[in-house]
């Protein structure tokens, strides 16, 4: 028989082995996409969703001496060279310093400052006047100022202003004053004034000035001006930012490469550039952390592309190598009439090569395409927008082409080779040779090897198909044994069917590679959806553990709790959350400031995972002693009565109130003289009081020998039962200061003796709150900052909160922090701490964030419209975590192994179906002419390729899910908190009851013929 | 005494139209309880359809066979496994051994279909076994056997049973000339030792000889006599 008649003949076997050579071809093409251009797209689309902030290169240049233009064109020049294969989009901001403009009206002093932009009118719209210009010779500067500048400091266009070196500074002798004249009037535009001393804002009340910022003045700027001008002028320039704005995500991938090369020696760089002259440099590199992030993100993709890419390969060679076998065995006539007519292995090889390349060139010429189509669909589906890149890349052709010569040789050799029949001993080839020994030993030691792999590691790629290998032929000792038992049981029983089964089970040796590759398929499938629940239960570990809570906002613009829980809805609390010093330790070895976070640990609002308890539970004893019993209080007034006989001291009363929330605030009353009288004073302001602070201070004729009695009580709405009165905590002296300190019975208020001799110029703050605060503050520490610190539960430790020390105990050790994963971290119970910081004297306790648990579904919306537009939720930061531009390798590469494994699987149990039809015709008919009925033998055939079918199933899902256990957290990539391995049960249970059913029913048509077989034909031909 | 085997006017053809092969074209035989008949032709002459109409592996086109007083024509598939089961038990001419099944395993197949306690099922085995000169191999898997074994499995296994008739189509014709006298013998021995009644295909002259009477088929008719076989 020619090749071509054969293959005709044997067309539906060679479909299988099609259609096995399409799966494997079609995934490992998948994955070289996902790996060239669907990592490109990747990083095009995050690079093009990245705020423009987070884009830019910044090289600020201080010092700048008298002629600060060769440092300027030397920096530009480097930044640019960096930028080189994109359009940088550099723009020069130079900021002059501080200087005087004339006093307004008030006579008080002010501040202003010129700045010079080159690229202004993109980054302002022209309000009123003209774009300034260069300066005419010996003329005033043409200047712009914007519109609330030009308000606050009244003026307008036309008006000339002088700005003087401001006094103070050293530096201020070699500047010379300039004079502007305003021409025009501008608006800022949002967000392109970053490098603008106030961000655009054109003036503040209150500018922190002097070499320590210790002074607050008035300041109103920038007037700005030809850059090209001011940068001439040489002395009096503050700082010059050179500032690129790449457009990255329009940048080709090599160029983006390119630029992530230069970025990280652009400090450099320009540090060589300017060092002929005295200034000084800084590069402000968002853009590299930007790319660096992106690359670690798309590197734990592509380590699971690859490790997803390596499994499918594998498959491939063993569905291939299982296909090529059941091939040989249908031609083994043939081989064997070949061989015994001379022919050798490579001879045979050589003549199967033809079909062979034929084969496995139609596959290919049928899986890119199809991996093109698919991986196009799916990028293109989350990655809208971004460029699809070159239809064939060179990587795609040269893997390809590598796995087509692969494939080739192995379906050459291996369709020569039969199944050499003959009587097995239980245990497979690889078993008897001790491999799957050597493979199990192997794979124990990627696994131990895996702690602290992080990015592209071999390592990681090879693991979990050394995993899989190794517990696919380990567990394949386990089915002959079964089966021999079974054998033994059956052979003693009376029944024909179960000997056959038992005995086909155990003895067949054509079944090993279609249940090895049953297994190991079904280990694939199982593995890609243990791991992809992994990564994406681990997704929202992050979220939960980055943002801390359901919704998390910044506190800005002293919007109250109230308005917060209004618009986010659900329990909201407040969030203290600061740098702090905790015993000696300022920063971990990270450098990273050790975080205080404290919220209302009752309000149930904690997020991020937590082993063996929740955060109620772990939380539960933060708060400290009973609660407080503040005074409600609705706006109206306070009446204060104070007494300090001859003396003309006054009292000032700071009032803090919480609100509903539990966040606090303060009000400070105006002053009382303790004059004996009562005094009625207006509170702005609601909430219940739990706290007044007393700033006693002496009146300027007070005789400083004198030891003055002081009585103070105020009187709120309603009955208060009574207060305590005390110093602050930890000021030195305080009690001889103030001795004999003592609340008044049965309301608010104190009794002491004030030495006013001793009184400082700040006078003396006495507390009086509803009870005595704890003395020290429960915290839980984070595991990190703990074994930093050498902490143990129990231990008590003083933590600096800005200058005020609170003392603090341990009360545990939690992996992490809400908000501050993988960081040292502090949290404690915010009303606790309030408690402890106002004992102290720190009335300071305003949040830094609100966290709302179970917020509205619009939560975000009407807080942005109440004036918090920057709210996170922790179930929008998982969809962005999941399903973000660079997460899409991982769960792409996942969903393409688990489909080709499926397929692969079905096919193994296509070709053990047609390995039965082949090779069991004669032996049916034998059984039906020894008398066996119909429905024994139906039984007896679907029972040998069910169970093996079920066995092999349930085999390579127990391997799947150890090998999801063991890499499964590793390969996902996930930093902080380290991911733990899923185990989605229900999906596993569709997936192993799918595959035993489907690959049971690939049987029945088969069966169904051959119980149809001419019997008395088939015996007479004999064999097969 | 009644035949065991009853063949009437027995037509069977393959096929349809101008290439349809008449196989038997109004064949007639009768056997008789313990009778050896030896069927013997030329490839070709209807021997194999011959036998297997009576064993009950095809159905006549027309006429009548009868085994035991069973019309077999008439039997649906189920009755046909019934009689192949109980009362004809077949020697195929390529053994027809069980692949994955011992020796004794497929020596065993007929008795457990019968659901014969494994005591007195192994027993049997081992008697027959003993009978072919197979006790040492009996664990052995056919593939592990000589042809001459093998047919002499297949025989054991055939007398398992008990049957009524024993048909073979040429036991020895894949077996050398001094196996395949050991298996004639054996065939002879056993239609005298256990009363079986047996109809054989052959075409060697030994087993013609040993034969109660020979009966030839030429192109699909019973010819008397065995000469010219």
């Amino acid at each position: 028989m020619s090749a071509g008649a054969r293959s005709r003949v044997q067309l539906r076997l060679l479909g299988v082995v099609l259609v096995v050579l399409v799966a494997g071809l079609t995934v490992l093409a998948g994955c070289v996409l996902l790996l060239t251009t669907g990592a490109d797209r990747a990083r095009q689309a995050a690079l093009g969703q990245a705020a423009v902030d987070d884009t830019t290169v910044q090289v600020v240049l201080t010092d700048l001496g008298d002629d600060p233009g060769p440092a300027v064109e030397a920096a530009g020049g480097a930044l640019t060279a960096a930028l080189a294969p994109v359009a940088p989009g550099t723009s020069t901001w130079l900021t002059s310093t501080v200087r005087d403009v004339p006093p307004g009206a008030d006579g008080g002093r002010r501040l202003g400052w010129l700045a010079g932009i080159d690229d202004l009118t993109a980054r302002a719209d022209l309000v009123a006047g003209t774009w300034p210009g260069v300066p005419e010779p010996g003329a005033p500067w043409p200047a712009a100022l914007p519109v609330a500048a030009a308000d606050a400091l009244g003026l307008a266009p036309g008006d000339t202003v002088v700005l003087d070196p401001t006094t103070g500074l050293a530096d201020a002798a070699a500047t010379a004053p300039v004079t502007v004249q305003l021409v025009g009037l501008v608006q800022p535009r949002a967000g392109a004034w970053a490098q603008d001393r106030l961000a655009g804002a054109g003036a503040v009340p209150d500018l922190e000035f002097g070499v320590f910022g210790g002074t607050r003045l008035p300041a109103a700027g920038p007037f700005l001006v030809d850059p090209a001008t001011l940068l001439a002028a040489g002395p009096g320039l503050e700082q010059v930012a050179l500032v690129a704005a790449p457009d990255v995500a329009a940048a080709s991938p090599a160029a983006v490469d390119r630029i992530t090369d230069e970025l990280g020696t652009l400090t450099r760089d320009v540090r060589a550039a300017v060092s002929g002259g005295p200034a000084t440099s800084r590069v402000v590199n968002p853009l590299a952390a930007t790319l660096a992030a992106a690359d670690a993100r798309l590197a734990t993709g592509r380590t699971a592309v690859l490790a997803a890419g390596l499994l499918a390969v594998l498959l491939t060679v063993v569905a291939l190598g299982t296909a090529a076998r059941v091939l040989g065995d249908r031609r083994l006539a043939e081989t064997a009439l070949l061989r015994a007519r001379g022919a050798t292995g490579p001879q045979l090889a050589r003549r199967a090569l033809p079909e062979a390349a034929l084969l496995v060139g139609s596959a290919a010429v049928l899986a890119v395409p199809l991996a093109v189509v698919a991986t196009r669909a799916a990028l293109a589906d989350r990655l809208p927008g971004s460029d699809p890149g070159p239809l064939l890349p060179a990587g795609l052709l040269g893997a390809v082409a590598a796995g087509v010569v692969v494939l080739v040789a192995l379906l050459a050799v291996g369709a020569t080779r039969a199944a050499t029949p003959g009587r097995t001993t239980g245990r497979g080839a690889v078993a008897r040779s001790g491999a799957d020994l050597l493979l199990v030993g192997l794979a124990v030691v990627a696994v131990l090897s895996l702690g602290g792999t992080v990015g592209t590691d071999p390592l990681l790629v090879v693991a979990p198909a050394l995993v899989l290998l190794a517990g696919c032929a380990l567990s394949l000792r386990l089915p002959p044994r079964l089966a021999h038992l079974a054998d033994r049981r059956a052979a003693r029983g009376r029944a024909l069917a179960p000997v056959l089964v038992a005995g086909d089970l155990a003895r067949r040796s054509l079944a090993g590679g279609a249940t090895a590759l049953l297994v190991l398929a079904t280990a694939a499938a199982v593995a890609a959806g243990g791991i992809g629940a992994t990564w994406s239960v681990s997704q929202a570990d992050q979220a939960d553990l980055r943002v801390g809570a359901d919704l998390a906002v910044p506190a800005v613009g002293g919007i109250p709790g109230p308005v917060v829980a209004a618009a986010g809805g659900g329990a909201v609390s407040p969030v203290v959350a600061r740098p702090v010093a905790l015993g000696s330790l300022l920063r971990d070895e990270d450098g990273d400031a050790t975080r205080l976070v404290a919220v209302d640990t009752t309000a149930g609002v904690l997020r991020g995972r937590l082993p063996g308890t929740d955060w109620a539970g772990a939380t539960a004893g933060l708060p400290a002693g009973d609660p407080e019993q503040g005074v409600p209080l609705s706006g109206g007034s306070v009446v204060v009565t104070g007494t300090a006989a001859g003396t003309g001291l006054t009292a000032v009363l700071t009032l803090v109130l919480a609100d509903p929330t539990g966040a606090r605030t303060t009000t400070a009353l105006p002053a009382v003289p303790l004059d004996g009288l009562p005094r009625s004073v207006v509170v702005d302001g609601d909430g219940t009081v739990v706290a007044v602070a007393v700033d006693l201070a002496p009146g300027p004729d007070d005789d400083p020998d004198r030891v003055a009695r002081v009585d103070l009580a105020v009187t709120l709405p309603g009955s208060v039962p009574g207060w305590v009165a005390t110093l602050p905590r930890g000021q030195q002296g305080a009690d001889q200061l103030l001795s004999g300190l003592e609340a008044v019975d049965g309301g608010i208020g104190f009794r002491g003796r004030l030495v006013l001799g001793a009184l400082p110029p700040t006078g003396q703050r006495v507390l009086l709150t509803p009870s005595r605060a704890p003395d020290a503050v429960p915290v839980l520490l984070s595991a990190g900052l703990a074994d930093d610190l050498g902490a143990d539960v129990g231990d008590d430790l003083s933590m600096a909160v800005g200058d005020t020390g609170v003392p603090v105990e341990v009360a545990g050790v939690v992996p992490d922090v809400p908000s501050v994963p993988g960081g040292p971290a502090v949290l404690a119970d915010a009303a606790t701490l309030a408690r402890v910081l106002v004992a102290a004297g720190d009335l300071d306790v305003a949040p830094q964030a609100w966290w709302v648990a179970a917020p509205d579904p619009g939560a975000v919306g009407a807080l942005a419209a109440a004036g918090l537009p920057d709210a996170v939720t922790r179930a929008g930061l998982t969809a962005d975590l999941r399903g973000g531009p660079l997460a899409v390798g991982l769960p792409l590469g996942l969903a393409l192994l688990g489909a080709g494994a499926v397929l692969l699987a079905v096919t193994g149990s296509v070709l053990q179906a047609g390995a039965v039809r082949s090779g069991r015709r004669a032996e049916v008919a034998r059984l039906l002419g020894l008398g066996v009925p119909r429905a024994t033998v139906r039984a007896v055939l679907l029972l040998q390729h069910g169970i093996g079918t079920v066995v092999g199933v349930l085999l390579g899902a127990v391997v799947g899910v150890v090998g999801t256990v063991l890499v499964g957290p590793a390969l996902t990539g996930s930093p902080v908190p380290s991911a733990e391995a899923q185990f989605p049960w229900s999906s596993w249970t569709a997936l192993v009851v799918g595959l035993a059913v489907l690959g049971t029913a690939v049987v029945l048509p088969v069966v169904r013929g051959l119980l149809r077989v001419d019997v008395a034909g088939a015996l007479r031909e004999g064999g097969s | 005494m009644s035949p065991l085997v009853e063949v009437r006017d027995v037509h069977r053809s393959f096929g349809s139209g101008p290439t349809a092969v008449h196989a038997l074209r109004g064949v007639s035989l009768d056997i008789a309880p313990g009778e050896l008949v030896a069927l013997v032709g030329r490839s070709g002459s209807g021997k194999t359809t011959l036998l297997n109409l009576v064993g009950g592996l095809d159905r006549p086109d027309a006429g009548t066979v009868h085994v035991a007083g069973t019309d077999v024509g008439a039997l649906d598939d189920d009755g046909l496994v019934a009689l192949r089961r109980d009362v004809v038990s077949s020697v195929f001419q390529t053994f027809g051994l069980v692949p994955v099944l011992s020796a004794a395993e497929n020596v065993g197949v007929p008795l457990r279909l019968r659901r014969l306690p494994a005591d007195e099922r192994e027993q049997r085995v081992a008697r027959l076994l003993d009978l072919v000169g197979l006790t040492p191999h009996a664990t052995q898997r056919p593939d592990e056997l000589s042809g001459g074994q093998q047919q002499r499995v297949a025989l054991a296994r055939a007398l398992a049973a008990s049957p009524r008739l024993l048909v073979a189509d040429e036991p020895t014709g894949q077996l050398d000339r001094e196996t395949g006298l050991a298996v004639m013998a054996l065939v002879r021995g056993i239609v005298e030792a256990e009363g079986v009644t047996a109809l054989v295909s052959t075409h060697d002259p030994v087993m013609i000889a040993l034969a109660d009477r020979a009966v030839r088929v030429v192109d699909g008719r019973l010819v008397d006599g065995p000469a010219g076989a």
